[in-house]
């Protein structure tokens, strides 16, 4: 499985919807499940299983699933 | 930036009185992240909270840690002379449950303090102590006097039952600090900033209710933006600091702050094994310091960030002599 549809499992799996749901174009507010709380959570539990750390204003810019997924493949090359 | 400068102050003891309950945060979690309660310790890093038994007060705990360092800082038959140098009590805290009589007055009585000292409470949240410490040090340095400097919060009954921003990161404490005028020998200026943006204030605010409601994303939006700012130019503008003590809002944030200002190698963290505790936060982490890491005279720069929304930084000194210690208070089940 590549990187986006690995997160894009793991970020339904946290969210408690379908992958189906979720593309690479899905951002912060799209589902009812992915609100400003849930980007906090999202966001450190990504840190954590991809074992990657992201600048804080990177935290506040990175609210689509491609921003996020281009954000750690930043930081796993 | 303005930097307050005040001189002639030395900071004597901390003391930091813990709920001696530390609940485990992956088993406590289960109730509202179920499967995902690990992975909530993971990404926050707090894995231990300290939890007061029901009906304790911040002023129960302040009382229990003043009462701890006084006893070492005086012997017994020096203790009415050392009572009566005290010229100011300050009590900072957001959930004290009776607001009069006040609970400064109720702490001057409780610990024999002289009849004529100043009484302040003040109610702010997370930046709290380094704004009371440049009070207490104004006082003290004006009035020759000490100041002892009480700082805690019981957060835990002010959490909403189920509420997912909150429970994983709010716990309870109890502080006391002891701020002493020094007229001789070389001492360094302790040194303030503060920032308050009231407009965002809703992002964190006790409730009618009086449950405490926290829009985490607006307050790390505030941290990574304004916070970041003013730290960065406090940090321009003071002297060279040894170690770094934010207000220990979750390990996953003051990590990304450090790292962002460039100082995480002298980052400390207490977030972790007794959670956040609002603006006891600061000084219970300079408790719980080592006997290594208090060896030399250590200078900190610690700020205080949340509630308002507001932010304040110090840098002060904690010489090798000062006394720091932590007790416990109340049952551990």
């Amino acid at each position: 499985m590549d990187l986006e549809n690995d997160f894009i499992s793991f970020a339904a799996s946290l969210f408690g919807v379908e992958s189906s749901l979720i593309s690479p174009e899905t951002s912060m507010g799209d589902i009812p499940q992915w609100d400003s709380v849930m980007h906090l959570r999202l966001v450190m539990e990504t840190e954590a299983k991809y074992g990657v750390s992201f600048p804080m204003q990177k935290v506040l810019e990175a609210t689509s699933v491609s921003s996020i997924v281009s954000l750690i493949k930043e930081q796993l090359l | 930036m303005e930097v307050q400068e005040i001189s002639s102050v030395r900071l004597e003891g901390v003391y930091a009185s813990l709920p001696a309950k530390a609940v485990d945060n992956a088993f406590s979690l289960r109730e509202i992240y179920s499967d995902k309660a690990e992975s909530i310790v993971k990404a926050t890093g707090i894995e231990k909270r300290r939890i007061a038994d029901e009906g304790v007060q911040p002023l129960d705990l302040c009382v229990s840690a003043a009462e701890a360092l006084f006893s070492r800082l005086a012997p017994e038959d020096k203790k009415a002379d050392f009572l009566n140098s005290f010229g100011a009590v300050i009590f900072v805290s957001f959930t004290e449950r009776l607001k009069m009589p006040a609970a400064s007055c109720r702490a001057q009585s409780r610990l024999s303090l002289p009849s004529d000292v100043l009484t302040l409470d003040l109610s702010l949240a997370c930046s709290g102590w380094c704004s009371a410490l440049s009070v207490a040090s104004r006082i003290a340095a004006g009035t020759g006097k000490r100041v002892l400097l009480l700082d805690g919060d019981v957060q835990s009954p002010r959490v909403r039952k189920g509420d997912k921003a909150t429970t994983p990161v709010l716990a309870d404490g109890g502080t006391a600090c002891v701020i002493a005028p020094q007229f001789s020998g070389e001492t360094k200026p302790w040194e303030f900033s503060f920032l308050s943006v009231g407009d965002k204030g809703e992002s964190l605010s006790l409730s009618e209710g009086g449950y405490i409601e926290m829009d985490g994303f607006g307050v790390y939006k505030f941290v990574a933006t304004d916070v970041v700012s003013f730290l960065q130019k406090f940090i321009a503008s003071v002297s060279p600091f040894d170690v770094f003590v934010p207000h220990q809002a979750n390990v996953y944030m003051i990590r990304q702050l450090a790292k962002t200002l460039g100082v995480e190698e002298k980052l400390k963290v207490s977030a972790d094994s007794i959670g956040n505790i609002s603006s006891a936060s600061i000084p219970a982490t300079i408790a719980l310091l080592s006997p290594q890491e208090r060896e030399r005279d250590i200078t900190i720069l610690s700020s205080g960030f949340g509630g308002g929304l507001s932010a304040s930084a110090a840098l002060f000194v904690l010489d090798r002599n000062a006394v720091t210690g932590v007790c416990e208070y109340g049952s551990r089940e």
